[in-house]
C-alpha cells in the first residue's frame, strides 16, 4: 500500500513541490519575519479597540485574539498560484503537461498541496508558536473539538483552492487573470473573516453569509476549535462546506472542459 | 496507423494599432482577422514509416504535429492515431506517444534529470526492467551519463535536447513526433540524434514523424517526405521521386584540354566558365541521357575530366516553398 502511494504520480509531484519549496531560502526567512510582524501589528490594533476591556459585543478579546490568529496564518499559509496554468497558457508550457497521460487539474492540485504543506509546516507552525507565547490564545475546547476544527480547515483548504482554480482556468480566455485574481483575494479577505472577525460584522450581513461559503473558509475551523458550535452545527458547516466545494468542482471542471479547446500555442 | 481527412484549424489574430486612436480601439472594439494554419490537410501514415514533414515557417507543421499529438483541438474534420482521436481521447492516448518539441524543454526545470527520468517512470508507470534496459541503450548512444546530474535548466542546448528525445521515447512509445529536433544542434550531436532516432525505428518499429528544416535530417533519415505550406499538403512522396519528379536538371562540367567556343551537344549549348575558361558548363534536363552527351562531346573536343552535379533536395525544396508544388 504505502508503496503504492510512494510511486503514485501525483504523490511524486506534491513530494516535489514540497522540497522545491525550500530553494530558496531567503524568501522562506523574510516570510516569516513578516508574517510575525504583520501578527503583532493586528493583534495591538486590536488591543488598541478593546481599550482594556474584557469583551465587546460579549465576545472576549482573547476570543477574538484567537480568531485574528489563525485566521491571519491560515490565511498566509494557504496561497495559491493562480497564475500557475495563466503562466504556463501564456508561455506555451502548457502543452507539455497536456502530452503527458494525467489530469492537469489534479496535477496542479497535488502541487498547490505539496507547497501548502510546506508552508504549514515551516510557516504556520513556527508563527503560531511564537504567537501562543506572546499573545493568551485560548486553548481548544476538547481534543475532540481540535480534530473536529482540523477537518473543517481541511475542507476550508479545498474550498479555496476550487475557487482559486476557477480563476487560474479563466486564464484561457483571459491571459492576464491578475485583475481577477486581485478581486477575488479581497473578496475572500472580507467575508471570510481575516480582517475582521465575522462576529463584529452587521447582522444582516452575517445572516447573508449564511448562504454563501465564505463563513466556513477560516471562520467555522476557529469557532469550531473555540467550542462555539453545537454538534448539530458542525454538521451543518461540514454540509456547507461539502455543497459548495462541489459547486465549485463542477464549475471548474466545465470551464476547464470549454477552456482547454481554446488553447493557442504559437511558435514552435 | 495515422489518418487525418480535411482537418482545418484557424486561429483569430487581434490585429493591433499604434496611436491613441488604436489603443482605444484595441480595448473596445478589437479588430480580428481568423488565419488558417491548417487547410484541409489530408493523408495516411502506415505503422512503422519514418515520415519527414517539411515546409517553410508558419506553414502548419506544428500545428499539425500539436492536433497529432491531442495537444489542441481541429476546428474541423477527423484525426485518428492507432484508433484514438488524439484530442478527445488525450489521458488514454497521449501513453501511446512520444513528443520532442526542439524549442521547448518538456522535463523539469529544477530537477536533475535522472529525477525527471524516474518522475516520468512513475507518470507512464513504467515497468522496472524496461525503465532499467532503455536508460542503458539511451546512455550509449546519447552519452546521458556525462550529465545525468546537473539541473536542466543548468544543460547546454545540445545536452538537453538529447535529454528531452532520450525522455520522449522512455516509455516505449508506438508513435513519436519530433518537432525540429536537431535545431541549433552541433553537427556531432545532429547525427548522434539521427543515429539513435533511426535505430529505435529498426528495432522497434515505431512510427517517426519528423519536423525540420534540414534537408541532411530528411535525405539521411526519412523514406518518405509531406511537404506543406499554407497548412495544405504540395507533395507526399519519396525522396528519390522528389528528385525525379520535380529536379529538373543536373549540372554537367567537362574540363577540356584546349580552349573552344562554346559547344552543343544533344542541342544543348554549353556556357564558359568565366574564371576558368578550360571548364565547360552543360544544364542538362531530366530526359537527356548523360552517356550519350559525353561521347557527343569528346567527339568535338578533348575531355581531360568531368564532373556530374545530382540537384540538391535543397535545391528543389526551396523552388517548390517558392513557386508551389504545381509550377515547380
Amino acid at each position: 500500500m504505502l508503496d503504492v502511494l510512494k510511486s503514485n504520480k501525483y504523490i511524486k509531484i506534491m513530494r516535489m513541490s514540497f522540497s522545491q519549496s525550500t530553494v530558496f531560502r531567503a524568501s522562506y526567512f523574510f516570510g516569516l519575519v513578516n508574517s510575525i510582524i504583520s501578527v503583532f501589528i493586528t493583534v495591538s490594533i486590536w488591543k488598541a479597540l478593546y481599550g482594556g476591556a474584557e469583551s465587546v459585543d460579549g465576545i472576549s478579546f482573547s476570543a477574538t485574539v484567537t480568531n485574528i490568529v489563525f485566521s491571519m496564518l491560515l490565511s498566509t499559509a494557504f496561497g495559491f498560484n493562480d497564475f500557475a496554468i495563466a503562466g504556463k497558457v501564456h508561455s506555451g508550457a502548457v502543452a507539455s503537461e497536456l502530452l503527458k497521460p494525467m489530469s492537469i487539474s489534479l496535477s496542479n492540485m497535488f502541487q498547490a498541496i505539496g507547497s501548502n504543506l510546506f508552508k504549514l509546516i515551516g510557516h504556520f507552525a513556527p508563527t503560531l508558536i511564537i504567537s501562543a507565547i506572546f499573545f493568551k490564545l485560548l486553548p481548544p475546547k476538547s481534543f475532540a473539538m481540535l480534530l473536529l476544527a482540523a477537518v473543517s480547515v481541511i475542507f476550508g483548504f479545498c474550498l479555496l483552492y476550487s475557487i482559486s482554480y476557477i480563476v487560474s482556468v479563466t486564464s484561457f480566455w483571459i491571459t492576464n487573470v491578475w485583475s481577477l485574481s486581485t478581486l477575488k483575494n479581497v473578496i475572500i479577505g472580507i467575508f471570510a473573516g481575516t480582517m475582521l472577525p465575522i462576529w463584529f460584522m452587521p447582522q444582516s450581513l452575517q445572516n447573508a453569509l449564511r448562504y454563501t461559503p465564505f463563513d466556513v473558509i477560516y471562520f467555522a475551523p476557529v469557532k469550531i476549535y473555540l467550542g462555539q458550535m453545537t454538534v448539530e452545527e458542525i454538521a451543518f458547516s461540514f454540509g456547507k462546506q461539502l455543497f459548495w466545494l462541489g459547486v465549485f468542482i463542477l464549475c471548474g471542471a466545465l470551464l476547464w472542459r470549454k477552456g482547454v479547446k481554446k488553447i493557442v500555442i504559437a511558435g514552435g | 496507423m495515422i489518418e487525418l481527412e480535411n482537418v482545418v484549424r484557424s486561429f483569430k489574430i487581434v490585429k493591433r494599432k499604434s496611436g491613441f486612436r488604436g489603443t482605444l480601439k484595441n480595448l473596445f472594439a478589437p479588430e480580428t482577422e481568423i488565419k488558417r494554419a491548417v487547410n484541409n490537410l489530408s493523408f495516411t501514415i502506415p505503422d512503422g514509416q519514418m515520415v519527414g514533414f517539411i515546409g517553410p515557417n508558419g506553414a502548419g507543421k506544428s500545428t499539425t504535429v500539436k492536433m497529432l499529438s491531442g495537444v489542441l483541438y481541429p476546428d474541423s474534420g477527423s484525426l485518428r492515431v492507432n484508433g484514438f482521436v488524439p484530442h478527445r481521447d488525450r489521458k488514454k492516448y497521449v501513453r501511446h506517444i512520444g513528443v520532442v518539441f526542439g524549442q521547448r524543454s518538456q522535463l523539469w526545470q529544477d530537477l536533475p534529470i535522472t529525477d525527471s527520468f524516474e518522475m516520468l517512470k512513475s507518470i507512464y508507470k513504467i515497468p522496472d526492467e524496461i525503465y532499467r534496459t532503455n536508460i542503458e541503450l539511451f546512455n550509449e548512444i546519447l552519452s546521458l551519463h556525462t550529465f545525468e546530474n546537473k539541473q536542466v535548466r543548468q544543460l547546454s542546448l545540445g545536452q538537453r535536447m538529447r535529454a528531452d528525445i532520450a525522455a520522449a521515447f522512455l516509455h516505449n512509445p508506438d508513435i513519436i513526433f519530433l518537432d525540429e529536433p536537431t535545431i541549433g544542434l552541433d553537427v556531432v550531436v545532429k547525427e548522434n540524434v539521427r543515429a539513435f532516432i533511426k535505430s529505435i525505428n529498426e528495432q522497434r518499429g515505431c512510427t517517426v514523424i519528423f519536423t525540420t528544416h534540414d534537408m541532411q535530417d530528411i535525405e539521411k533519415v526519412c523514406k518518405r517526405i509531406l511537404i506543406i505550406d499554407e497548412g495544405a499538403l504540395l507533395y507526399d512522396g519519396t525522396t528519390e521521386k522528389l528528385r525525379d519528379v520535380f529536379g529538373e536538371e543536373r549540372v554537367l562540367t567537362v574540363s577540356l584540354n584546349e580552349k573552344t567556343d562554346t559547344l552543343t551537344a544533344c542541342g544543348i549549348k554549353s556556357s564558359v566558365d568565366a574564371e576558368n575558361p578550360l571548364d565547360h558548363i552543360f544544364r542538362v534536363p531530366k530526359q537527356i541521357k548523360l552517356p550519350e552527351m559525353i561521347t557527343e562531346i569528346s567527339a568535338k573536343a578533348e575531355i581531360a575530366d568531368l564532373r556530374i552535379k545530382e540537384p540538391e533536395i535543397e535545391a528543389i525544396i526551396r523552388r517548390i516553398y517558392e513557386k508551389g508544388a504545381a509550377d515547380a
